[in-house]
């Protein structure tokens, strides 16, 4: 029988205009620092980026997101934050922000796959509704 | 990260509070069983800081009263002050440039921060009604020192708009090039989009002006040309848009009387004024060095603003802060600067100059878990100099100071990336006025002197002479890198 471990994640949104605070959900984090797993999973929805505010230009966006990503995944050539701990590397990702990526409250719940938990999220925060 | 509202009593005074996630402190996963809200100090807010009891008592000089009845003042110099004073004239469109108060006009013998300066120019006191003469003097123009002796008529010509007085500052641009700064403006109303060639001429923010004097992404491969010190306008806060809670300081997004929008760092922030005068010196050293900072502009606050304002945390902040505050331009859009992706575009030059215009301020915080560098229009931005000047939160003489070592530069975020400091010495140090120090001290608005501005002055001097140790050992910095 799996044990459940407690698992902290965030939204990543992406906020074209903080005056305006509309926001489009692009990416999850997800730490579950018992088991050791971090990880993020991102994706750019351009339509709905550019239904927001046709002026902001997707590249770049994308761009940080991947990055976000790969520092998620500690990957050592995405520069000095993603050779930091795991923990560090979380506390990071959710610190606020008020760039144009910017990541939602921490909130928390348990599970037992954590990989499976960051597909469940993604799944339902992230994707576009069918 | 969550906002824990440590300086809201109602909130705080709660045990098993979810901990502010920290390396050394306790794991997100994990309960934390104390009062989270006996903080010794209050980080946020001056006014909601602990004060220790003061007992009451009197001291008895014997001095009758009635001879120190008519004494003035302490006896010190003040500036000169012309006898003609302001008036306030209509203008006829005051969505057009700004007006400011900081003139600056030096004479070595002035003292430092007190410069003579005349009357000041009008300020606008918004459209004029129709019923009244609208127009008998020319709005405000660029920044020269008294718009009364501009030529008139150029903000007509431009279509109503006074030119932004950053049409100033681009040195290399003539002024039939410069256009008013509305298209930012035009963007954020959500108007036309500022994709290259998609709008129409003459409707260039500034940034883009620089951005074209320099082209190419980060942009330039060495700093921009310097550009002279002009001072710095004032605009009044008309609405709160949202806080920016990066930092402990709690800046917010601001609208102003010009239809700016800034972020604004408040005089009644846990650090308080000295972090306001940090991000003023270094701001306007570092644009007239070349580098890409937002613009600054003091922001005047009216206390009935956060009135009504329901977040107690906002509301303190607002409420310790009337009067002058810290404006810097915001720029909408910007990204996070991250020195994976960042670096490969900036040039070794640039990051040099950066590192040494930082070891010079020594300023602490641009580091790589905190940067404070925008990505915006395909160029760097410097932002959050509050932290410079680490030295005045020190006790004692600011000036004795000024030769002192910062090891500090070491964690500096471009430094893995920089070339030569010592070249970018060479570089940017002649780029500096003698005069430059004073200049910035006097810009310094006299509620925010919580240390003479003369003592900013002589650290800034001391500091800029050489040899400069500073570079040295930035230099060595890098090295071991």
């Amino acid at each position: 029988m799996p044990t459940n471990s407690p698992f902290q994640y965030a939204v990543l949104r992406v906020v074209p205009d903080l005056e305006r605070g509309e926001f489009l959900n692009a990416g999850v984090v997800v730490f579950a620092r018992t088991l050791g797993f971090l990880a993020a999973r991102v994706a750019l929805d351009r339509d709905r980026l550019t239904a927001l505010n046709p002026c902001v230009d997707a590249e770049p966006v994308a761009e940080r997101l991947a990055t976000l990503e790969r520092i998620a995944a500690g990957d050592s050539h995405a520069g000095p934050i993603a050779r930091l701990e795991p923990s560090e590397r979380f506390n990071w990702l959710v610190a606020p922000a008020s760039t144009v990526v910017q990541p939602s409250p921490v909130h928390t719940g348990l599970c037992d796959d954590p990989e499976r938990m960051l597909e469940h999220l993604f799944a339902r925060l992230v994707s576009r509704p069918p | 990260m969550v906002d824990e509202r440590r300086d809201h009593a109602g909130r705080s005074r709660q045990s098993r509070v979810r901990a502010d996630e920290h390396g050394l402190g306790a794991g997100g996963d994990e309960a934390v069983d104390q009062l989270l809200g006996e903080s010794p100090v209050y980080l946020r807010c001056v006014a909601r800081r602990p004060l220790a009891a003061v007992g009451a008592r009197v001291v008895d000089v014997d001095v009758e009263p009635v001879l120190v009845a008519g004494v003035a003042d302490v006896a010190e110099l003040r500036p000169e002050v012309a006898s003609a004073r302001a008036a306030q004239v209509a203008h006829p469109d005051t969505r057009g440039g700004r007006v400011g108060a900081a003139i600056l006009a030096g004479h070595p013998q002035d003292e430092p921060h007190q410069a003579v300066r005349p009357p000041a120019p009008p300020g606008s006191i918004g459209r004029a009604p129709l019923d009244r003469v609208p127009r008998e003097v020319v709005g405000p123009l660029a920044r020269q020192p008294h718009a009364a002796d501009e030529p008139p008529g150029r903000g007509a010509a431009h279509g109503g708009r006074a030119l932004p007085f950053h049409a100033n500052r681009g040195s290399s641009l003539g002024a039939d090039e410069l256009a008013p700064a509305a298209g930012r403006k035009a963007q954020r109303a959500g108007g036309e989009c500022d994709r290259d060639g998609e709008r129409a001429e003459g409707d260039v923010s500034r940034y883009e002006m620089l951005a074209r004097a320099s082209p190419g992404p980060y942009a330039s491969p060495m700093t921009a040309a310097p550009q002279a010190l002009v001072g710095v306008p004032t605009v009044a806060a008309t609405r709160y848009v949202a806080p920016l809670r990066e930092g402990g300081s709690l800046p917010g997004l601001m609208e102003a009387d010009d239809d700016g929008l800034y972020v604004v760092k408040f005089r009644g922030a846990g650090q308080g004024a000295k972090a306001l005068v940090a991000e003023l010196l270094a701001g306007e050293l570092g644009r007239s060095l070349g580098l890409g900072v937002p613009e600054l502009v003091l922001v005047e606050l009216d206390s009935a603003l956060g009135r009504a304002e329901p977040d107690p945390e906002i509301q303190d902040l607002l409420d310790a802060s009337p009067g002058l505050n810290l404006g810097v331009d915001f720029l909408p859009g910007a990204l996070a600067f991250e020195a994976a992706d960042g670096c490969e575009a900036l040039s070794r030059e640039l990051a040099a100059d950066i590192v040494w215009f930082d070891a010079l301020m020594a300023n602490v915080d641009r580091t790589p878990r905190n940067p404070n560098l925008l990505l915006w229009h395909g160029r760097v931005w410097l932002i959050d100099h509050g932290a410079a000047i680490y030295h005045q939160h020190a006790a004692g003489d600011l000036a004795n100071q000024a030769r002192a070592p910062f090891p500090a530069i070491r964690d500096h975020v471009l430094l893995p990336h920089a070339g030569s400091i010592l070249e970018a010495d060479e570089r940017l140090a002649p780029r500096i006025p003698a005069t430059m120090p004073r200049e910035l001290a006097s810009l310094i608005p006299r509620g925010w002197q919580e240390r003479p501005p003369g003592d900013y002055a002589a650290w800034l001097e001391r500091r800029l002479e050489g040899p400069r140790a500073f570079a040295r050992e930035a230099e060595d910095a890098r090295a071991h890198e």
